[in-house]
């Protein structure tokens, strides 16, 4: 009898929990209509600034899965010509490595997640247009304040700039000799 | 009137079935609905990560410890990277390595309540299974703002973090560990101490120490049979043993010592030291530092072996990499706590019904990418 009360008790107790729920509103976000709000840091699609791009290749070095096709040519001043762009987009595993090692940040991650498409070859980005390809690529979704992209997995940010010394100089000769040892001519 | 002949029946518990909890073949001998032996059969979640290992540098490889384990990415991450970094000698910044504390513990909240979650549903309770991808959400979208992704992070990398966490990040943290604590309360009130429950898992796929022992379990499942051994604790890696935190240990109080329960009952005690650990990280964090040790592109590992294993959500990952002074491992080996784990199967599923089967394969806590790599 006691274990009988201890079982609907313990059932009972579970249906308190769940009710408290029945009177809050629900979580669901309703995608397609709704749509969640993207970090800055997002990785999504690639997508190439071609001006600004060197030809250096080491995005095509960095990948671990070989996306790549560069192609350029050298100009008769020795500068890099960049001809061929394109990213295998099915091969591509978002991991970012790509956008970290670009020097001129040019390759960058954008917010766009919803990249389906019907057919495989439109798959393939290609960045620089030529007269067989048209360019392919999306265009980044438009959010306020610009375009998405990890800029924070950028060279800048995994690699800051030193801080500058000036600030600790300053710190030091303001230091007050109250409570203990000076800063005096350490250095940080 | 004469005895009824029986016969024993090999039925296909098929890689397609929504409860082996993933690609997962299991052949079962069943004597009626009470299965006999049961033979898993693995390999359709195999990718060759080993030999991608040798193929791809050591900074290129860690998008692939992601993919060994995507429920807890995080976790992985770290064990792959400790391995390097004491194979080849490199400094983590203390701010970096308390961070991968926060961020290794959230992620191994993340898959324990994966874990329970999908436990309640094998078992019919579809609740918990939406209460847990709550909080998981809450979870993945700290981590989304700090690396980008929500389930493949490549976030812990070798020498440190790809960057510092976000300005504010801290404090949002800091806010979900308070509202989280309250919810396991929640999960206890609803699940935990559920009579339905306890019958369905109590006294179930018993599993004995010097079985736990013999077979190579790890982690969880482990602590369940009754053998305190956590890696954090007794071979500690990073600034782990900074931290006070109990290791909970199985103790058969709603059954046996080792039944389903006390498996899934460890890993609610473990999200709570987790959580535990967590706030003691977020007290102790450097205010300053660096995100990442200094490396070269493409560096090398000089000549050298090295086994590392780490604690993670599922068990004992061991990474063991032997170098040969080239940019690319000479041999990758990944320890998969999974497959260790799900290895026993056949010895504590004997005499169950097959719905206690689902419930055993539940609380071992698979990931078959984990057990085929």
């Amino acid at each position: 009898m006691k274990q009988l009360f201890g079982t609907i008790g313990g059932i009972v107790k579970g249906f308190a929990v769940t009710a408290k729920y029945l009177f809050k509103p629900p979580v669901t976000v309703q995608y397609p209509t709704e749509r969640k709000p993207i970090p800055p840091r997002f990785r999504g699609l690639l997508i190439n600034d071609v001006p600004r791009c060197i030809s250096c290749d080491l995005c095509a070095k960095a990948c671990p899965v070989d996306c790549f096709t560069i192609k350029h040519e050298k100009s008769e001043a020795g500068k890099r010509k960049l001809i061929q762009f394109d990213i295998n987009m099915y091969k591509c595993m978002f991991c970012g490595l790509c956008t970290e090692v670009c020097p001129t940040e040019c390759l960058t991650m954008t917010g766009g997640y919803e990249g389906a498409t019907l057919d495989r070859g439109e798959l393939i980005f290609r960045f620089v247009p030529t007269v067989e390809h048209p360019a392919n690529f999306p265009q980044p979704p438009q959010v306020e304040g610009g375009m998405i992209g990890s800029a924070v997995t950028t060279r800048a940010a995994v690699n800051p700039a030193p801080k500058p010394p000036a600030a600790a100089a300053a710190a030091s000769s303001s230091s007050t000799p109250a409570g203990g040892t000076t800063a005096h001519g350490v250095s940080s | 009137m004469p005895e009824v002949a029986t016969q024993e029946l090999v039925l296909n518990m098929g890689p397609q079935h929504p409860s082996t909890h993933g690609v997962l073949r299991l052949v079962l001998r069943v004597d009626g609905e009470v299965v006999q032996e049961v033979t898993p059969h693995i390999g359709y979640m195999h990718r060759c990560a080993e030999k991608v290992g040798e193929s791809v540098t050591y900074e290129m490889f860690t998008p692939y410890t992601d993919r060994t384990d995507y429920l807890a990415g995080m976790n992985y991450n770290l064990a792959y990277a400790v391995a390097v970094e004491r194979l080849a000698g490199i400094q983590v910044p203390e701010r970096a390595e308390y961070l991968r504390v926060i961020i290794a513990e959230m992620n191994r909240i993340a898959s324990h309540l994966v874990s329970f979650g999908t436990y309640g549903a094998d078992l019919g309770a579809v609740t918990p299974f939406l209460w847990a991808f709550r909080e998981r959400e809450m979870i993945i979208d700290l981590f989304e703002e700090v690396c980008g992704q929500r389930l493949t992070y490549n976030y812990i990398r070798i020498g440190g973090l790809s960057a510092d966490v976000p300005d504010g990040w801290l404090d949002k943290a800091k806010r979900f560990i308070d509202y989280f604590e309250l919810r396991i309360r929640e999960y206890n009130d609803l699940l935990t101490f559920n009579p339905i429950f306890v019958k369905r898992t109590a006294n179930v796929g018993v599993l004995p120490k010097e079985l736990a022992l013999n077979y190579g379990i790890s982690g969880p499942m482990l602590r369940a049979s009754g053998v305190s051994w956590d890696l954090r604790r007794d071979e500690p890696y990073g600034v782990y043993p900074r931290f006070q935190f109990a290791v909970p240990v199985g103790d058969g109080r709603m059954g046996t010592v080792g039944d389903c329960w006390d498996r899934y009952y460890i890993r609610i005690r473990e999200m709570e030291e987790s959580c535990k650990i967590i706030r003691q990280a977020l007290a102790a964090l450097p205010a300053t530092g660096e995100a990442r040790a200094k490396l070269a592109r493409g560096f090398k590992v000089a000549a050298g072996e090295m086994y590392v294993r780490t604690e993670g959500a599922r068990g004992e990952i061991g990474f063991y990499i032997i170098a040969d002074g080239n940019p690319k491992a000479y041999r990758m080996k990944i320890r998969g706590p999974s497959f260790c784990n799900l290895s026993v199967i056949s010895e504590i599923s004997r005499g169950a019904y097959i719905a206690d089967l689902v419930a055993i394969l539940g609380s071992i806590d698979i990931v078959l990418c984990d057990v085929d790599r």
